[in-house]
């Protein structure tokens, strides 16, 4: 009998935990992966799926960063934020549509000067009471009255021609309330003198009211509004130069530009910006592995960088956003300050990121753009807002934030 | 006393992400309908390419133009759509959660056979594999590989006593071969060129098919057939990279790999038919892959064929319609290209086209 025995291995290709893993991530079942994988391995490619998974679950995917990589892939990197208006895309027309002056234009006006104007009236107090003045005759109060009343009918008449307003001082026929006595004229009484003060106090209220409004052009928007736009809706949005070179509208003419893009952002929920943080950190932690070093790093630069956006996206009604006016005005720093201790600890991830980042590397030159703006903000705001600082800051803001949405220029 | 072939298996399981393909440098319509199946099927005029041990029976000559290419099917529309449409949210989107993985394959051939030989130039074989994995952080894995070949196939016989006898044979190939087999993610596509991101690695040489085959000439003894493809070409197919479920890598197709075939055909009035069941084999019969035993099968009747190929993983089934100058093969496959790694099926469909001259 001849027996031939042969002995050979058998080969088979069995799926792996890791690929179950990959079909996890690929079926956006972030939540399985999270509970898949042990925070603390040391294998770094399991980290990096479980960084993806809680990107995932933070609303940061593929779809979510599809316009970011369709900008990349197809125009400009939106990062750069530069002239995108040059370029010739799908946004163009989208781009055409915004320029032209809402429908919604004035009647959003009318309720940000409304605003406005309520503001003012409460901070100088122009709907109090004329003053008492106890133990002043009538007929003197009538006379502080009077000259208020002819004062503020100049500069009510100011506001609607259109001129400067200039501080008026009352006259008053000095006998009425003066007398002169060893050769100085002194007020009759001390009653009279603290009714001369809260007149001239409250006229001084009056001025700041009527300045302010006449800074913020209210009174003179629909000469204007008729003017600029004889059209009706067609006409374009005019930028002066002047405005142009101002940093807070060229901030807004990007952010302007950019609203294609940042209409597709996501509105993250604070808790949601947890899980974005801890899918950073995890990729700091795999940066430390040379074979995953400069995909970890790009993850953090991207998640970063996409978060503070979507923070930014969060303060604004986008779909209210016809005319770049519109959008600056409609801006609500409020939304986004809650934001505050997430967005400093994306610029810290940034920063810590740059700086530990190899000198050549891709992730040293994208962050170059914005070390200088992340190292100021750092250093210039404060760790915690305070209570009464965040309402500070809210009142200033939205301060300016009327003056010039009303302001027709 | 019969030789008793006893082969004895050490199980290696190994992890990652082989990727099966039916249409492979020089195929032919019989080789992608039986899936390789074939090694047994002395006869035939496209026998050399089952076997080259398989041309010691061949006397006749002639010039053949044929191409095979898989022309429709679930990852040929991804295919065109990733290539010529805007990549749209809405196609990510089902990429992600229908068709992740896209695979093809097409190749072409141009055969000059003589009683002593047989010349073989195929032009252009490429198979492309695409994986996108990861949705948080996009990766594109992919195994894009470009082949041309020229080769010169003979055989003869060492042995023969009645009806049976057994041959040998071998091809001789000269090969280029440009191929990426790696991976980047797909926001790298937005900082640097693609020319940057996919790097063909260009490689040449000699390589060569070694095959022997054994006809029992009764009709109930089967035929016995050894194969060995590929010698030599170093196709870089390690299997760390195997077993990575980041790397794709195409199996039984470029890499050095063997063959065990047992089959038998038969001939009658009503035609004639065949089967096989071959067993793959890593390497020089280095490790046997169980999951891609391949069972075919074949019926003709004048210029009729009709095929089939069943594995684990792959089915495939083909008619050919030949006159003397021509021939006209259309297959229908349905394969989980990644095996166990991906339970992802293709269905597709595929033409083969022939001209004799």
């Amino acid at each position: 009998m001849l027996s031939v025995l042969v002995g050979c291995q058998q080969k088979k290709y069995e799926k792996s935990p890791s690929a179950e893993v990959v079909d996890q991530l690929n079926a956006r079942d972030y939540d399985a992966v999270i509970a898949r994988i042990d925070p603390a391995t040391t294998d770094t490619q399991q980290k990096f799926y479980l960084a993806s998974a809680y990107a995932g679950r933070g609303m940061l995917d593929v779809f979510v960063l599809f316009p970011l990589l369709e900008m990349y892939l197809f125009n400009r990197p939106a990062m750069e934020w530069d002239d995108l208006s040059e370029v010739k895309d799908p946004y163009r027309r989208f781009l055409r549509r915004l320029n032209r002056r809402g429908a919604g234009d004035r009647q959003s006006r009318q309720e940000l000067e409304n605003e406005y104007v309520q503001r003012l009236r409460l901070r100088h107090k122009m709907d109090e009471e004329f003053p008492a003045c106890p133990g002043v005759p009538a007929e003197r109060i009538e006379v502080f009255r009077n000259e208020e009343l002819r004062i503020v009918l100049i500069w009510e008449q100011a506001i609607r021609s259109d001129e400067n307003i200039a501080y008026i001082y009352p006259i008053y026929p000095e006998g009425e309330w003066r007398q002169y006595e060893n050769g100085v004229w002194r007020n009759r009484s001390q009653a009279e003198t603290d009714c001369s003060f809260a007149y001239w106090e409250r006229l001084n209220n009056r001025y700041q009211y009527y300045y302010a409004l006449a800074d913020a052009g209210v009174g003179r928007v629909d000469q204007e509004q008729d003017q600029a736009a004889p059209g009706g809706d067609s006409a374009p949005v005019q930028i002066s130069a002047a405005r142009a070179q101002n940093l807070v509208m060229e901030g807004l003419w990007h952010t302007y530009e950019a609203i294609p893009f940042l209409e597709r952002l996501p509105v993250v929920p604070l808790a949601a910006h947890d899980d974005l943080t801890r899918a950073i950190n995890l990729m700091m932690e795999v940066r430390q592995d040379p074979r995953l070093r400069e995909r970890a790093e790009q993850s953090v630069v991207a998640w970063s960088l996409v978060s503070i956006l979507s923070i930014y996206r969060t303060g604004f009604d986008i779909t209210r956003s016809d005319t770049m006016k519109e959008m600056f005005c409609g801006f609500s720093l409020a939304r986004v300050i809650d934001f505050y201790p997430v967005i400093r600890t994306r610029f810290r991830t940034l920063l810590d990121l740059y700086e530990v980042s190899e000198e050549s590397s891709r992730t040293r030159n994208q962050l170059n753009g914005y070390f200088t703006q992340a190292d100021q903000f750092l250093s210039e705001s404060p760790e915690h807002l305070a209570e009464d600082v965040r309402a500070y800051q809210l009142d200033q803001f939205r301060d300016y934030q009327l003056r010039h949405c009303i302001d027709g220029g | 006393m019969r030789p008793a072939l006893v082969l004895l298996l050490a199980s290696l399981p190994a992890l990652g992400a082989p990727v099966l393909h039916l249409v492979r440098p020089d195929s032919t319509f019989t080789q992608i309908s039986t899936l390789d199946a074939c090694t047994t099927f002395a006869g035939r005029t496209d026998a050399p390419e089952c076997n080259p041990a398989l041309f010691a029976g061949a006397k006749d000559a002639w010039v053949r133009f044929g191409a095979a290419t898989v022309t429709d099917g679930d990852s040929v529309d991804t295919g065109k759509k990733f290539l010529f449409d805007s990549v749209s949210e809405e196609f990510l989107r089902e990429m992600f959660d229908e068709r992740a993985f896209v695979t093809a394959g097409a190749n072409t051939a141009i055969d000059f056979r003589t009683p002593y030989f047989q010349l073989s130039y195929d032009p252009v074989t490429v198979t492309a594999d695409v994986f996108v994995f990861n949705p948080a952080y996009p990766e594109v894995s992919m195994a894009l590989v470009k082949t041309k070949r020229l080769g010169i196939t003979s055989g003869t016989e060492l042995w023969s006593e009645g009806t049976a006898k057994l041959s040998a044979g071998g091809t001789l190939f000269h090969y280029q071969r440009r191929q990426f087999l790696g991976e980047f993610a797909l926001v790298d596509l937005a900082t640097r060129e693609v020319e940057e991101l996919i790097i063909f690695e260009n490689e040449s040489g000699v390589g060569g098919d070694v095959g022997l085959a054994y006809q029992s000439g009764h009709a109930w003894v089967p035929d016995v057939s050894l194969l060995t493809k590929n010698i030599g070409t170093g196709f870089p197919s390690a299997e760390a990279d195997r077993r990575s479920e980041r790397k794709l890598r195409p199996v039984l197709v470029y890499e050095t790999h063997s063959r065990v075939g047992v089959g038998k055909r038969w001939r009658s009035s009503w035609g004639g038919w065949g089967a096989e069941l071959s067993a793959p084999f890593d390497g020089v019969f280095a490790a046997y892959y169980p999951d891609y035993l391949s069972l075919s099968g074949s019926y003709d009747l004048g210029g009729f064929e009709w095929m089939a190929g069943v594995a684990r993983f792959q089915q495939v089934t083909g008619f050919r319609f030949s006159s003397k100058n021509t021939a006209v093969g259309i297959f229908f496959a349905r394969s989980q290209p990644l095996g166990r790694f991906r339970d992802e099926a293709e269905s597709s469909a595929g033409v083969q086209f022939g001209v004799t001259l």
